[in-house]
């Protein structure tokens, strides 16, 4: 094993001996095009549609408590999985596992050695995010303590609450803004999982969330 | 004749195979023709991915010593397979170490390189492709035909049947297939011990790799078991996560025409302490497997910077009508044809050299800015001078072009492909095995392009078929 590690890199250093030089790394104005938030959202708004992800824009803290209750009531979501209501509390200043519960909704959390099965039946997955690219309507999940990764793609439908700050134009801007170390794991999601591997047929839902929804919370 | 010739010759004569690499070639140009509206825009940002997989091949044992590290210090585990044997041995022993029984996979080039299945299955640990289109090869116990959408080839009626075959159950279309896939493999997610998955890039800076995906397969196989292996050829590593951008902006676009993908996800080290779920191992197992020897060839180095997004194949007049199993080995298209001789050089191998009429198509498209033909030209030239296949250019050309003309229809589809990109065979005319069949043959004139013409194209090969 040892011997495999020691015999590539030193294959790898004979085999550049004659190698030309790496371009360098052209200085890139990253902050030239800063955004008006107001463009920012609708943008985003629009990037959502044509990623097929349905949207509710909150106003108020109340506003997000009603578009989350129609939510599960028109899905008719008895068991949803979710993050830690700590972490909805503290991030979105909102009781989301409250709001659940008026609604009549039991919530539950991946757990154990094998954590997928604990929320197998669950009908929705509920999350935060870490940042939503404006572009593509993607929201961007990462791990955590309190925040499942399971959550975001067990279940067949994903809803994600997603504060109006945490909105960037795209990918490239969303790359620049991260600072080390990284979070074991970070999840852009545009869309519902989707397949094309029989016939080019666009299949909605492969194996994770057939239906994504985002509530943009415009005032945090 | 040669292997690959006979299958070559074999595969342009089955209608079927022709008329459905017709359609999935016509559908994979459209989307990305539609992605990429701008051109001046694909050039600037080619420059771009181009330069970033520059500063990583140049430099590759740097970043590569750099990602042990960065992996290491975020709890993961890097292996070293110098073959692939190594890299089946590091696998399964670690599947072993587990004691697991259920490994899931996501679709995986290199995992198709080393063979992971067979070793898997000569181990006694099942596992199982959760990649639909890799799913439908796997029971139809098939290799990929293409490097992005592995089951191409396939017709909905041929998955209907070998679902019902191998599953006891089928659907008459594509989403209730699916359908049964996802119930299927939904059982496999929740009970396995182990998931492994490819990369399609690491970043050396923050010890990371990137997997981009639809389905939702490679998710649930990082998510739910206990242990993640990610295995990697070794110069897919990229030095920073701008430069990881620089490859991403153009890799789902240049794959499927999507922007991004639906899943695009960042994995650095193993879950950690207070998280509910992930895997709580991580291990990232480096392929060398014969990149050290192209990483010493100054003109082949070029073919490192591939990022594996199979537009190449996509607009290749050969590989159209051929398809991917002709080519016989994991690689198919422009790619392959390059890739299979310098990874297992031999004279089999080198016989690829003749898959290509020098028509360019495939430099157009590449975003890393690879010149296939170019390198296809030199290894045809290394086939003659190196190897001792004497006359090789010549046979190539003129066997190619027997085979096309017993067939008139595929003929003039070949020639429209070349008239496509290269109008007036100044390119095909300087390729030493194609120099006497641009000189010689009066090629049909076309105004119209390749593309639209594709319909009218398949009524004529359906019509040459019948009259052969």
């Amino acid at each position: 094993m040892n011997n495999a590690r020691e015999d590539m890199l030193a294959r790898l250093d004979a085999a550049l001996a004659d190698a030309p030089r790496a371009p360098a790394r052209g200085v890139r104005d990253r902050d030239a095009a800063r955004p008006d938030p107001e463009a920012l959202v609708s943008v985003f708004l629009s990037g959502l549609d044509a990623a097929g992800v349905g949207h509710d824009l909150a106003a108020t803290p109340k506003e997000a408590a009603e578009a989350l209750g129609r939510f599960v009531r028109d899905r008719g979501v008895g068991t949803a999985a979710a993050w830690d209501n700590a972490i909805f509390l503290d991030a979105l200043g909102l009781d989301v596992w409250g709001v659940l519960g008026g609604a009549g909704v039991r919530v539950v959390a991946p757990d154990g050695s094998r954590p997928c099965p604990a929320i197998s039946g669950a009908d929705l997955g509920v999350t935060g995010a870490f940042a939503a690219l404006a572009a593509t309507g993607t929201v961007i999940a990462r791990s955590g303590p309190g925040m499942p990764r399971s959550v975001s793609i067990v279940p067949p439908a994903h809803l994600a609450l997603v504060p109006r700050s945490l909105l960037v134009p795209d990918l490239r801007a969303f790359l620049h803004t991260l600072s080390h170390p990284l979070p074991s794991a970070l999840h852009a999601v545009t869309g519902a999982s989707s397949t094309g591997d029989i016939e080019f047929v666009y299949v909605k839902g492969a194996h994770g969330p057939r239906a994504v929804h985002v509530i943009l919370l415009a005032w945090r | 004749m040669n292997t690959f010739r006979k299958s070559a010759e074999d595969a342009a004569g089955d209608e079927r195979l022709r008329e459905v690499m017709r359609r999935a070639a016509s559908v994979l140009r459209g989307l990305r023709e539609r992605a990429f509206p701008d051109a001046g825009e694909f050039a600037v940002l080619r420059e771009r991915l181009r330069a970033a997989r520059l500063r990583a091949v140049l430099r590759l044992p740097e970043l590569v010593r750099r990602l042990e590290e960065t992996v290491t210090a975020a709890g993961g585990v890097v292996h070293y397979a110098r073959d692939a044997a190594e890299a089946r041995e590091i696998v399964v022993g670690i599947a072993r170490q587990r004691g697991a029984r259920l490994v899931v996979k996501g679709k995986s080039m290199i995992g198709e390189e080393v063979g992971l299945n067979a070793a898997f299955a000569a181990a006694g640990i099942e596992s199982v492709e959760t990649d639909l289109g890799e799913y439908i090869i796997q029971l139809a116990g098939e290799g990929p035909s293409h490097i992005i959408s592995p089951a191409l080839h396939k017709s909905r009626e041929e998955v209907a049947a070998l679902f019902s075959e191998k599953l006891g159950r089928t659907a008459g279309d594509a989403p209730g297939l699916a359908g049964i896939a996802r119930e299927v493999l939904r059982e496999k997610f929740l009970a396995a011990d182990m998931g492994v998955t490819g990369a399609n890039l690491a970043v050396a800076e923050t010890g990371s790799v990137v997997l981009v995906e639809n389905e939702g397969n490679i998710r649930f196989s990082t998510t739910c078991p206990a242990v993640h292996v990610a295995v990697m050829s070794i110069e897919k590593v990229v030095e920073t996560l701008e430069d990881a951008g620089d490859v991403l902006d153009l890799l789902p676009r240049s794959a499927t025409g999507q922007r991004i993908p639906v899943y695009l996800s960042v994995f650095t080290g193993p879950r950690r302490k207070g998280e509910a779920d992930g895997a709580g191992e991580f291990h990232l197992v480096l392929l060398d497997n014969g990149r050290s020897r192209i990483l010493a060839d100054p003109v082949m180095r070029e073919m490192l910077l591939c990022v594996r997004c199979g537009a190449c194949l996509n607009v290749c007049p050969v590989y159209g009508i051929i398809g991917g199993h002709a080519y016989g080995g994991v690689y198919p298209g422009p790619m392959g044809a390059i890739l299979t001789p310098l990874l297992q050089p031999s004279r089999e191998s080198f016989a690829l050299a003749q898959a290509c009429t020098g028509c360019g198509a495939c430099r157009e498209v590449c975003p890393a800015g690879i010149d296939h033909p170019a390198l296809i030209l030199e290894l045809r030239r290394r086939a003659v001078e190196e190897m001792g296949l004497a006359g090789f250019g010549e046979r190539l050309a003129a066997g190619a072009m027997a085979a096309a003309q017993a067939r008139p229809a595929l003929y003039r589809a070949m020639a429209a492909g070349v008239r496509t990109f290269d109008p007036g065979l100044r390119l095909a005319a300087r390729l030493p095995g194609l120099a006497g069949f641009a000189r010689k043959r009066a090629l049909p004139r076309l105004r119209t392009p390749f593309w639209r013409r594709a319909g009218a194209l398949a009524r004529e090969l359906r019509r040459g078929a019948r009259d052969e």
